[in-house]
């Protein structure tokens, strides 16, 4: 059952991938569609397509991050220092996300919404970041108790 | 500023016994690894009831294996 979660969220981050490159393909078309759909100007266009591609970089390298770190709590090693070396990457991609966002939201007022999502989010994989190098440490001691 | 540690003598108690790391380790229900854990000094804690077996197996006492030295 706990097995079954792991592999629920490792094909959930693999379908997101799939979606994100999927995404990368398509972007072009789906934000001119968009722009006509809601009469956009060419800057707002523009502003949302270009954050976009600066985004799916940090997206993907936190989808690839989030892949290693379920892989090695499938091998029963949640609480390793690499773990939470990834969970810091995750956070700086989101801090970077929410940048671009916010640089983009000037042409594009939307996108600072996603700008105090990634904020928010930014904080809370920091904080859960910690707690994984609390652990890592307990967990190592534990392991050195003979 | 006065640094201290605990030296971990086993080494020098089961060469006074002849027992071997393997011995001692089936003797006392821990894998090879972790007595040499112990043995090396890397360890951070021992549970009571390893020092306690490791005690009985050896005939000896805690204060034999455990030593604190001021460096």
């Amino acid at each position: 059952m706990k097995k079954a979660s792991v592999v629920l969220s490792a094909a959930a981050m693999t379908v997101c991938a799939i979606l994100l490159a999927g995404l990368c393909i398509a972007a072009p078309t789906l934000v001119e569609l968009y722009s006509r759909f809601r009469g956009l100007n060419a800057s707002s266009g523009t502003a949302i397509l270009t954050a976009f591609y600066i985004c799916a970089l940090p997206a993907a390298v936190s989808i690839f991050c989030l892949l290693k770190i379920i892989n090695n709590v499938y091998k029963d090693q949640p609480f390793l220092r690499s773990n939470s070396a990834m969970m810091g990457i995750v956070s700086w991609c989101c801090l970077g996300v929410a940048a671009v966002c916010a640089a983009a939201g000037v042409w594009y007022m939307p996108l600072w919404f996603i700008t105090l999502t990634m904020t928010v989010l930014f904080l809370i994989v920091r904080v859960i970041r910690c707690c994984f190098i609390a652990a890592a440490g307990l967990e190592e001691e534990n392991s050195l108790t003979i | 500023m006065r640094c201290a540690v605990i030296v971990i003598n086993l080494d020098v108690m089961m060469a006074r016994r002849k027992v071997s790391s393997n011995e001692l380790a089936a003797a006392i229900g821990i894998t090879p690894a972790n007595l040499s854990i112990l043995k090396t000094g890397k360890a951070k804690a021992i549970r009571f009831s390893t020092l306690e077996a490791i005690c009985s197996f050896l005939n000896c006492t805690p204060g034999d294996i455990l030593e604190y030295r001021e460096e």
